[in-house]
């Protein structure tokens, strides 16, 4: 990938308000970043955890030998292994995000936002990875270390385009399947789907151990509808039309897009999956502050 | 005050302000697609469609709306009726009547008049309150018998008084008059009573003019038909037929008389020539196929003076035309006195003479003199003087010859070797003859085929003049003359004409003896000479009958010379003759002119009535109902003077107006309309 195309997702002003977030950040927790991700996982590492009874096929190299000559039984010595995490973001790329009403296109504020996650999220030394989907997998990028400029290039050539159909539960539940590794799981989408449905789609993720973080990503005119003149409304997934007179309906439209944020945050909260709301017309290092935000929450809890 | 329109179906059009309309109910919505991520929420919530069709931009409605209306009503020409303009409201209000009542000579059949005095009566009787009546008598003519007034009495008095007469049916007259009546008449109410026998032959001959007639809207036309189809039985004595001939120097006239017939007649019918007032002869006519001739032993006449006669046949339905009444004159040739120069011999006038001798229609009477024995007097009974190769004597006799064609005679000069003589202004010398013999002769290469000497040989196969030679001829100046008929094969006059006072003078330059050309040996020389004499002598044909109704100038049917103080009717009513004023003939029968200073001299003539209304054959009075709805529709009264409608609203040329106003909200529409259009194009639809 060209430093080019590094650049249109990488801007300075964005990465220089993240870097100055990322000391933010170590100075909460007090240490650097690849310690601000605990690995869910026991394995190689200096953090001792504890022992356990030896078993055939076990290395015989990880047996506690000084244990060995005070009980002269085998024990094998397991370690808290901070090791890298795997971080893979779920960017829904359905039509719906790709409109743009006041500012960004929903689809270019996901990717912008996917890129600088996985930018940050590799500067600490985790593993990155990427999923785009709309109503299946579109493309899929294992996580690895070595995967960011793959993942920035795949961002880059996402296009948007019409009839593109959205759903969560078909993708979500792949996903869930590739997704073997528990680790953390960020999902960018506009979640066009009942609350339930999208907490039916996420479950299986959640099933997995992943650690969840939901950015939901919205135009302005989504939630205010500031529209005056009648027009035949179309829907950019299902190209279907409809007639609409605002002056009659926005009323009722904003109290139905209310409700349905609400109800999606409070399904959220009760899974105690992270929600974060965006609308693209905010700075995007506020999604990533919320984003570090939640982290040190979790980390202090954990 | 109200407002009309000339051609309301046009307001139709009107429908297409629908149009606008629901292109502002549909366009909107196809022209702002907004597109947006889900429709999810927007599809739940519940909403009428017709909230959805609201009309929008109405400014632009109302311009488009308003000019769609003005070019419609721009197209319906309207106009405003005022109330002087309008035409009486029906049913309300006094009445003017008109009734016309025909007095043709056909309503003395049976009791066709009693039963249209009745009507009449019955018409005058109904008026009422301040109701005004006027009586209108016609026949060919019509002629008011009363003026509008509200007396019913004086209306009555002049129905009562009225008489058919004996002229023809004609309706146009009438009811063209009829029409300025009511146009004039203040009252609201209109209404034409026309109480006739409604002969087919005057509804016919008025159908070109029915068109033309207008009465004011609103006019009520009542035609009231008094023809009794039972008594339609009639024949008539439609005309009489001569051929004269001279016996002896006698005229001797058959008579053949011819009848027609319409309706149950018998099959044979009498006829009697009665001569002077004593029936001579009858015989009996078989009406065949509705017509019959009947011929009657051939009638001689007396040297002088003229004879009175008259066919008759028995009474019928129609008694008017049982007689037809004739005059024959006892010598209805025409005199040509021939005057021959100075050694002329036998073979001179040879010819002329021998050519004029031949013919009855009309037949010659020549007379042959000298010039050096010329008299005065020879002049007196002939109309046409041939001077045949003499020059214009000189002196008294001369001058008395100049007098003869001043005053209506005609001079034919046939040139030859003699001069044409003296008449400054009238005769221009003519040098000395051209000799074409050495060359072969030549032809008579023109002839005004325009002019009545010639006029009979325009046709084909009727005369060929080129077939003569010429072979000397005397050149007549150019110009000499301000006609020329004929001219020679090298372009010389060979007839040329100058009017002189009534009179006509006629130049021959060659000779018509057979010497200087051939033209006597050729066919048309004998028609030729005949309409040459008879162009001169300025004859027609002598009527023996006029129809009644004609206006005849006296001068043209008395002989020249002749005067005559004052006209006596067949109902022996003394009418004085005025110079320039034609005599109206009003009766049947046999006029006769007479002058108070020569109480023995007279001249009689004959007037019969027009055999064209002795056919009873009648219309049905529904056809002229329904022609005179459509002179009514087409008619507009309005203080006094007739303007349709069309008229009306070309006075006033609303539409023009109108249609300027609607061009201009046009205009105004497209400029509006593109700034809006461009408003709404750079000014997305959410508003920010």
């Amino acid at each position: 990938m060209s430093s080019q195309a590094l650049d249109r997702f990488l801007d300075p002003h964005v990465l220089a308000r993240i870097d100055n977030l990322e000391l933010l950040s170590r100075s909460v927790v007090g240490g650097f970043i690849n310690g601000l991700h605990r690995s869910p996982f026991l394995g190689l590492s200096l953090d001792f955890a504890e022992h356990r009874a030896y078993m055939p096929g076990d290395d015989i190299r990880r047996i506690d030998w000084r244990l060995y000559a005070r009980t002269d039984r085998y024990f094998v010595k397991e370690f808290e292994a901070d090791t890298n995490a795997n971080f893979v973001v779920l960017l829904d790329i359905s039509s719906s995000m790709s409109y743009s009403g006041q500012g960004l296109s929903k689809l270019d504020y996901g990717r912008y936002l996917a890129a600088c996650l996985t930018y940050l999220v590799r500067e600490q030394r985790d593993r990155v990875g990427l999923m785009t989907f709309d109503n299946s997998v579109v493309d899929y990028v294992p996580a690895s270390a070595k995967h960011l400029e793959i993942i920035l290039h795949t961002l880059n050539r996402i296009r948007p385009g019409k009839g593109r159909e959205g759903s969560l539960k078909d993708p979500l539940l792949r996903a869930a399947d590739r997704l073997r590794r528990r680790g953390m799981v960020a999902v960018i989408s506009d979640f066009y789907e009942s609350p339930q449905a999208v907490m039916d789609a996420i479950k299986p993720l959640r099933a997995r151990g992943h650690d969840l973080v939901v950015f939901h990503v919205l135009d302005r005119n989504e939630i205010e509808f500031p529209f005056v003149d009648a027009g035949e409304f179309e829907d950019l997934e299902t190209g279907v039309q409809l007639p609409v007179n605002p002056r009659d309906l926005g009323d009722r439209y904003r109290t139905a897009m209310r409700d349905h944020l609400d109800e999606l945050t409070r399904v959220f909260r009760e899974n105690e999956i992270d929600y974060s709301r965006h609308d693209t017309s905010e700075p995007l290092d506020f999604a990533l502050f919320d984003y570090l935000s939640v982290r040190q929450r979790l980390n202090r809890v954990r | 005050m109200s407002l009309s329109f000339l051609v309301p179906a046009f307001l139709a059009g009107l429908l297409a302000i629908g149009v606008p309309i629901l292109i502002h109910l549909s366009r909107r919505q196809t022209q702002n697609q907004v597109p947006f991520p889900s429709l999810m929420f927007l599809r739940k919530i519940p909403h009428q469609t017709e909230s959805r069709r609201r009309i929008h931009r109405w400014p632009l409605l109302l311009l488009r709306c308003a000019a769609i209306i003005l070019i419609v009503l721009a197209f319906s020409r309207p106009f405003v009726e005022t109330s002087s303009g309008t035409s009486p409201v029906p049913g309300t209000g006094d009445r003017e009547l008109v009734v016309l009542v025909d007095r043709s000579y056909s309503m003395g059949v049976g009791d066709r008049w009693e039963s249209a005095v009745a009507a009449a009566t019955a018409a005058i009787d109904g008026l009422s309150g301040g109701d005004r009546g006027t009586v209108i008598l016609f026949d060919a003519n019509a002629e008011s018998a009363t003026e509008s007034t509200t007396d019913r009495n004086v209306l009555r008095a002049a129905v009562r008084d009225a008489e058919p007469g004996a002229r023809t049916t004609r309706y146009t007259p009438a009811l063209r008059y009829a029409g300025r009546i009511l146009a004039a008449s203040p009252l609201p109410r209109h209404e034409l009573v026309v109480i006739s026998d409604f002969q087919r032959t005057g509804w016919d001959a008025d159908a070109g003019e029915i068109a033309t007639l207008r009465l004011p809207m609103g006019t009520t036309v009542t035609p009231i038909a008094v023809s009794d189809t039972s008594t339609a039985a009639n024949v008539t004595v439609a005309g009489v037929e001569f051929a004269r001939e001279m016996v002896e120097d006698r005229e001797r006239v058959d008579i053949v008389g011819r009848l027609t017939a319409a309706g149950p007649v018998p099959e044979e019918v009498l006829v009697s020539l009665v001569v002077d007032g004593r029936t001579i002869e009858t015989r009996p006519a078989q009406l065949d196929g509705g017509s019959a001739s009947v011929r009657f032993n051939p009638l001689t006449l007396s040297a002088s003076g003229s004879t009175r006669a008259t066919l008759r046949i028995p009474d019928d339905a129609l008694g008017l035309d049982n007689e037809f009444h004739f005059v024959l004159g006892s010598d209805q040739r025409v005199g040509a006195l021939i005057v021959d120069g100075p050694g002329a011999d036998a073979a001179t006038s040879y010819f002329l003479e021998r050519a004029l001798a031949i013919g009855n229609d009309p037949g010659f009477r020549t007379q042959i003199r000298n010039v050096s024995d010329l008299q005065a007097a020879d002049l007196a009974e002939n109309s046409v003087v041939i001077l045949n190769q003499a020059q214009l004597p000189s002196g008294a006799v001369g001058d008395r010859v100049r007098e003869h064609v001043e005053s209506g005679g005609g001079l034919v000069l046939v040139l030859g070797d003699n001069a044409p003589g003296s008449w400054p202004g009238v005769l221009p010398s003519v040098p000395g003859a051209v000799d074409r013999s050495g060359s072969g002769g030549m032809a008579i290469g023109y002839v005004d085929t325009g002019h009545p000497v010639f006029e009979s040989f325009a046709g084909p196969r009727t005369g060929d003049f080129g077939a003569a030679r010429v072979y000397r001829y005397r050149p007549l100046p150019d110009g000499g003359f301000p006609r020329v008929l004929a001219r020679f094969g090298d372009g010389g006059p060979a007839l040329a004409e100058r009017p002189v006072g009534e009179g006509r003078v006629l130049v021959w330059a060659s000779t018509l003896d057979g010497r200087w050309n051939d033209l006597t040996l050729q066919p048309v020389f004998l028609p030729f000479l005949h309409q040459l004499v008879k162009y001169a002598a300025g004859y027609t044909p002598p009527r023996s009958w006029m129809t009644i109704g004609e206006a005849i100038d006296v001068q043209q049917i008395v002989t020249a010379g002749e005067e005559f103080s004052m006209a006596l009717t067949p109902g022996g009513d003394q009418i004085p003759l005025e110079p320039a004023v034609p005599l109206a003939l009003e009766e049947v029968g046999f006029y006769e002119l007479r002058d108070a200073d020569a109480p023995d001299r007279a001249l009689s003539f004959a007037v019969n009535v027009d055999p064209g209304e002795a056919d009873l054959s009648a219309f049905d009075p529904e056809e002229m109902r329904t022609g005179l709805l459509a002179a009514t529709e087409a008619t507009a009264g309005t203080s006094g003077a007739t303007l349709t409608l069309a008229d009306r609203e070309r006075q006033q040329s609303g539409w023009w107006y109108l249609v300027i106003a609607g061009f201009i909200l046009l205009i105004a529409e497209t400029l509006f309309s593109n700034r809006t259009s461009g408003k709404t194009r750079a000014d997305p639809s959410p508003a920010r």
